[in-house]
C-alpha cells in the first residue's frame, strides 16, 4: 500500500513530542517539589487526592442506593493502592445514606459529626493502636450534604509522588488535556498553514498554458520553503519550452526537406512525354505530398496544446470554403455554403479548426470526384456539415475511418489520415465527428462543437 | 515583365525560371538574400518569387527592403512551412501571396498572374483579365478595343472582382468596397448590380464572367 505522506503529520508530531518533553520536565519538578515538602504536607496531598476521587465517583445505582464507582484505569489503580493498606478507611455520606470502607475509628466518627457544615475541609491527627495517622474531612463544594472522611493511610514516598502526578487534581490530567488540545490544533492549524501557500502555487501552476515561452509560476508571496520548488518547476517549464521549440524546428525542417524534392519531382514530371505515365506519376506525387502534409499536421497537433479563443464558426467556414472554390471549380464541382448571417460563437483554436475544415473539404472533393455539388452547412447549434454525393463510406467502416492510416476509397489519392486528423482536432475541442449517409447517396460528415463555456474564453 | 527568383536549390530555381519565362516574362535567379538585395537595388523587377529557407536566412527578411522600393515589386512567397502561423506571418510581413510546396505548375503561374494583376492595378492603375482591361485612373473598362461604359457602382463591383480575379470575393467585402458606411444597402441591390454587370460583359463578348458562389459571394473567372 502506498503511504500518503503529509507535511502536517511530522510537524504535529514534533509539537506533540515537545509537549511530552514538557511533561517529563514537570514530573522532575514535581519530584523536586515533593522532596522539599514536609511529611505532613505530603500525607495531606495524598488524602486530598483520594477524597477528590471518591467525591467524583459518587452516584446512585438504579435502586437509588448511594455508591462510589471510580472510573478510569489510573483512578482505580490509585484507589487500589489505598485500599491495599490495612488501616485505610473512608466514610462517604450524602446526609441520608452512607458508605464505609475499612474500620472507621470511633474517635473520628464523633469529630466528623461535631464539625459544622460551614467548614469545608479540615485535617486532623488521631491515634489508633498507638499509631499516629492523618485524617481528612472534606465536603463536596457543590453539594455540602456529601461529605467524605478519610484516614488510616501511611504511604511510601513513591506512592505519594504517583498520586501527585495522576490524582484528580494532579499534574498529568491537566497536561494531558493541554497535550490533546495542542495535538488537535497542530493537526488542523499546521495543515492549513502549509496548505494555503501550497494552494497559491498550485493555482498559479494551473493557469499555465501549453504555449512555448508561456507563463511561469510567480514566486512573489511564496514562502522561502517553497521557493526552491517553484524555481525547479519553472526550470522544468523552460526545458519543456526548449523541447517544444526543438520539435517545432524539427517539423519545419522536416517539412522543408521533404517538400523541396517533391516540388522538383513534380516539376520534372511535366517533362514526361507519355501522358498516361505522367498522369499516374503526378497523382502519386500529389498523394505523397498529401501524406507529408497530413503527417506533419498530425505531429504538430499532438505536440502542442491548443490555445482557445472566441471564434465565429460561420465567418470562419465561409472564408475557408471560399479558398477551396477555385480548385473545386477546376474539377467541375460547385461548392455551396449554407450559413446563418449571425455569429455562431464557439471557443476553439482557429489554426486547428482550419486544418480540420481544410481536410474535410479536400477529402470530400477527392472522394466525390465527378459529382457536381458539395454542400457545406453551418448550423446555429455549432455544427459544420459537409455533404458530398460520392460513393460514401459503408457504415461498418466509418469507425475505422477516424483512425490514422485507414483509407476508405483506394482509388482516390487520399492519405487516409484526413478524417483521423479531423477526429483528433474535434476531440481536443470537446466536440465530436459523425459520419452518415447523405440523402440520395454520398457522405455527410458533421463536426459538432460544444457550447461556449465560461472557463474556456 | 521582369521576375526575380530567390531560390538556393539550383534545379528548382531553373525549373521556376523556365516556367516563368514560358508564361510571364524574363527571370533572374539569385541564391542568397544578400545577392537578391543587391539585385533589387540595381534593377527594377515586377515580381519576386522568394523561397523561405535560404542559406543566409529566412526569405521573409527581404520584405522590409522590398517595401521601400518605388515601385514596389509584387511578392510571392514559396513556402515549405505549412504551419498556419508561418503563412499568416508571411502575409503580415507584406507578402502579396504565398504558394505551398509542392505546387502544381499551373497553380503557381495562375497565382503569379493574379499577384501581378493586383500589383499593376496599384502601381499603374491599369490591369488586364482575359480580354477585359480595367483602367482605374480613367475609371473605365474595355473589352478588346471597345469601351464598356459602366455606372459608378458597377465599376466599383468590377474593380473589387478584378483585384481578386480567380478567387471568391465574399459578399460582405464586396458590399464594403461598393458602398459607403452611410449608404442604405438593401438586401438584393448588390445582386442586381452584379447581374446587370454580368449582362453587359456578356453582350460585349467578354471572356471573363462573374460566377455566383452560393452562400459566399462572387468570383470573376475566365471562360
Amino acid at each position: 500500500m502506498k503511504r500518503r505522506r503529509s507535511i502536517a503529520f511530522p510537524v504535529a508530531s514534533i509539537l506533540i513530542l515537545g509537549m511530552a518533553l514538557i511533561m517529563v520536565i514537570s514530573t522532575v519538578l514535581t519530584i523536586a517539589g515533593f522532596v522539599l515538602t514536609d511529611t505532613q504536607g505530603r500525607q495531606k496531598l495524598a488524602l486530598e487526592s483520594v477524597a477528590g476521587l471518591l467525591q467524583k465517583g459518587a452516584g446512585y445505582d438504579h435502586e437509588g442506593k448511594l455508591s462510589v464507582q471510580v472510573n478510569g484505569v489510573i483512578s482505580e489503580r490509585i484507589l487500589g493502592i489505598f485500599e491495599a493498606q490495612t488501616d485505610f478507611w473512608y466514610l462517604f455520606s450524602d446526609g441520608t445514606q452512607s458508605i464505609t470502607h475499612g474500620t472507621v475509628p470511633e474517635s473520628v466518627r464523633s469529630i466528623v459529626s461535631a464539625l459544622p457544615r460551614e467548614v469545608f475541609a479540615s485535617d486532623f491527627y488521631y491515634t489508633n493502636d498507638l499509631k499516629r495517622y492523618l485524617g481528612l474531612r472534606k465536603l463536596d463544594q457543590n453539594n455540602p450534604d456529601r461529605v467524605v472522611v478519610i484516614g488510616g493511610v501511611s504511604l511510601t514516598n513513591t506512592q505519594t509522588i504517583l498520586l501527585a502526578l495522576w490524582g484528580t487534581e494532579g499534574l498529568y490530567p491537566l497536561l494531558s488535556a493541554v497535550l490533546a488540545a495542542t495535538a488537535t490544533i497542530a493537526v488542523v492549524a499546521v495543515k492549513r498553514t502549509i496548505a494555503t501557500p501550497v494552494g497559491r502555487v498550485v493555482n498559479s501552476a494551473e493557469q499555465i498554458d501549453g504555449l512555448p515561452g508561456g507563463r511561469r509560476i510567480s514566486d512573489h508571496d511564496t514562502p522561502i520553503e517553497l521557493k526552491p520548488m517553484v524555481a525547479a518547476f519553472n526550470t522544468a517549464l523552460s526545458r519543456i519550452d526548449h523541447a517544444f521549440e526543438a520539435q517545432r524546428n524539427f517539423l519545419a525542417s522536416a517539412s522543408h526537406e521533404l517538400r523541396t524534392p517533391l516540388t522538383k519531382l513534380r516539376l520534372k514530371l511535366d517533362l514526361v512525354q507519355d501522358p498516361g505515365v505522367r498522369d499516374v506519376l503526378v497523382r502519386d506525387t500529389a498523394r505523397l505530398a498529401s501524406i507529408v502534409t497530413t503527417s506533419l499536421q498530425l505531429a504538430r497537433l499532438s505536440g502542442q496544446s491548443l490555445t482557445f479563443a472566441a471564434i465565429d464558426l460561420a465567418a470562419m467556414t465561409r472564408t475557408i470554403v471560399a479558398e477551396h472554390v477555385p480548385s473545386a471549380m477546376k474539377q467541375g464541382m460547385e461548392i455551396e455554403l449554407k450559413a446563418p448571417e449571425e455569429r455562431v460563437a464557439i471557443s476553439g483554436s482557429e489554426p486547428a479548426i482550419r486544418v480540420a475544415l481544410d481536410n474535410l473539404i479536400v477529402n470530400a472533393m477527392r472522394h466525390a470526384q465527378g459529382t457536381e455539388m458539395l454542400t457545406v452547412e453551418v448550423l446555429e447549434a455549432r455544427t459544420v456539415r459537409v455533404t458530398d454525393h460520392g460513393p460514401g463510406i459503408p457504415a461498418a467502416e466509418r469507425e475505422n475511418m477516424l483512425r490514422p492510416f485507414v483509407r476508405g476509397n483506394t482509388a482516390a489519392d487520399g492519405t487516409g489520415m484526413g478524417l483521423a486528423i479531423v477526429a483528433q482536432i474535434m476531440t481536443a475541442h470537446g466536440g465530436s465527428v459523425d459520419l452518415a449517409d447523405a440523402p440520395g447517396g454520398g457522405l455527410v460528415v458533421s463536426l459538432a462543437f460544444p457550447s461556449v463555456r465560461a472557463d474556456r474564453p | 515583365m521582369r521576375i526575380l527568383i530567390v531560390e538556393d536549390d539550383r534545379e528548382l530555381a531553373s525549373s521556376l525560371k523556365s516556367m516563368m519565362e514560358s508564361s510571364i516574362g524574363v527571370a533572374d535567379v539569385f541564391e542568397t538574400i544578400e545577392d537578391a538585395e543587391a539585385a533589387l537595388l540595381a534593377f527594377k523587377f515586377d515580381l519576386i518569387i522568394i523561397d523561405r529557407n535560404l542559406p543566409d536566412g529566412d526569405g521573409l527578411s527581404l520584405l522590409p527592403t522590398l517595401r521601400q522600393l518605388r515601385p514596389r515589386p509584387a511578392t510571392l512567397v514559396l513556402t515549405a512551412l505549412d504551419d498556419p502561423i508561418d503563412i499568416v506571418s508571411a502575409l503580415d510581413k507584406g507578402a502579396d501571396e504565398y504558394v505551398g510546396k509542392p505546387f502544381e505548375p499551373m497553380e503557381l503561374i495562375a497565382r503569379a498572374r493574379a499577384v501581378l494583376r493586383r500589383y499593376s492595378l496599384d502601381e499603374t492603375g491599369h490591369t488586364q483579365f482575359g480580354n477585359l482591361s480595367f483602367d482605374l485612373i480613367n475609371r473605365s473598362a474595355m473589352v478588346d478595343e471597345n469601351v464598356l461604359s459602366l455606372p459608378r457602382r458597377e465599376l466599383a463591383v468590377l474593380e473589387a472582382l478584378i483585384r481578386r480575379a480567380g478567387r471568391v470575393v465574399q459578399r460582405d467585402n464586396l458590399e464594403a468596397s461598393v458602398y459607403n458606411i452611410d449608404d442604405e444597402i438593401e438586401s438584393n441591390v448588390l445582386d442586381s448590380h452584379v447581374s446587370r454587370l454580368r449582362k453587359r460583359l456578356r453582350e460585349a463578348n467578354c471572356n471573363a464572367t462573374i460566377r455566383t458562389i452560393r452562400g459566399i459571394g462572387y468570383m470573376l473567372v475566365q471562360e
